[in-house]
């Protein structure tokens, strides 16, 4: 691995440790709206994500637009999880629908980003409102201040917490402390 | 005594085939410096629900159980018919090996 790549290992890594703490500390903060903790949580994962990619000692064509790129949450994430059942020696099937819930749940993490919307189909996102659009051609804003995101309910779920806990697990060896 | 490579990859695909009932086929790419203890073990995935996105190579250290480290890269069908037409290409001239793995139903590579 190159120097510039371990610095941007590292950078991702430190960025997404800052980010859980501050999710951390607005999840014990439940007067203060949900879409804020949920973008926290958005941000340290794709930070994570972004910096288990900058590990990989062999580059493609797409590993060099990581960083201008999004999505990676739930195409990264439930491998790093995957390989932690592994070492855990965690296989058989109710792990394997326990991963499939995850690969769920990161998908609509990634969605929580604005710049993930399926094209237009999920608008949703923990940042910005948007317009919707009734059967009669009636336009709503929504606000994610007051947006009951489904997303929730699925991050109460003990697949969650575990997946929650095996990401933050990996991060101080991919911040090189 | 260390597992060798190729039961190492066999391990590792083994597990991935078995926890993931969406991957199709897991087949083993090689690098020119396969032999080389320090070239990671790479395995190709493919997955009809996996987030099409080209080739993206996620690394994963060496442990007790296998000693060398690994590299995954997921694709879709459609991705791996480009990766086979040359559409698509696979980082430092690596090539496609064996199949692992394949479910019954699945047309293999040749």
């Amino acid at each position: 691995m190159t120097d510039r790549e371990a610095q941007w290992r590292k950078g991702y890594a430190r960025q997404a440790l800052s980010d859980l703490a501050v999710y951390k500390l607005l999840a014990r903060r439940r007067e203060i709206s949900a879409c804020h903790r949920l973008h926290y949580l958005q941000m340290f994962l794709e930070k994570t994500a972004k910096a288990q990619l900058w590990q990989s000692e062999k580059r493609s064509e797409r590993s060099d637009k990581i960083n201008s790129s999004h999505k990676f949450i739930e195409k990264v994430l439930p491998q790093v999880y995957r390989e932690f059942a592994l070492r855990r020696k965690q296989g058989g099937h109710s792990k394997s629908v326990q991963w499939k819930k995850i690969k769920h749940l990161c998908r609509e993490l990634d969605l929580l980003a604005p710049a993930s919307d399926r094209g237009g189909q999920r608008p949703d996102n923990c940042e910005y409102p948007w317009e919707i659009q009734d059967a009669l051609g009636n336009t709503r804003v929504i606000v994610p201040d007051t947006y009951p995101f489904a997303v929730l309910e699925l991050l109460a779920r003990p697949e969650a917490v575990d997946f929650l806990k095996c990401v933050e697990a990996i991060l101080p060896t991919l911040s090189g402390e | 005594m260390n597992p060798s490579k190729t039961d190492s990859a066999r391990y590792l695909a083994e597990f991935h085939f078995g926890f993931d009932s969406d991957i199709t086929q897991i087949i083993r790419l090689v690098a020119p410096n396969e032999d080389s203890e320090s070239e990671p073990i790479k395995l190709l995935e493919i997955n009809p629900e996996g987030v099409p996105c080209g080739v993206l190579p996620i690394s994963f250290g060496a442990w007790e159980k296998i000693p060398y480290p690994s590299i995954i890269v997921e694709v879709t069908p459609a991705e791996f018919q480009q990766i086979q037409s040359h559409a698509l290409d696979l980082p430092d001239n690596w090539q496609l090996g064996d199949v692992l793995f394949a479910r019954d139903n699945v047309e293999q590579h040749s």
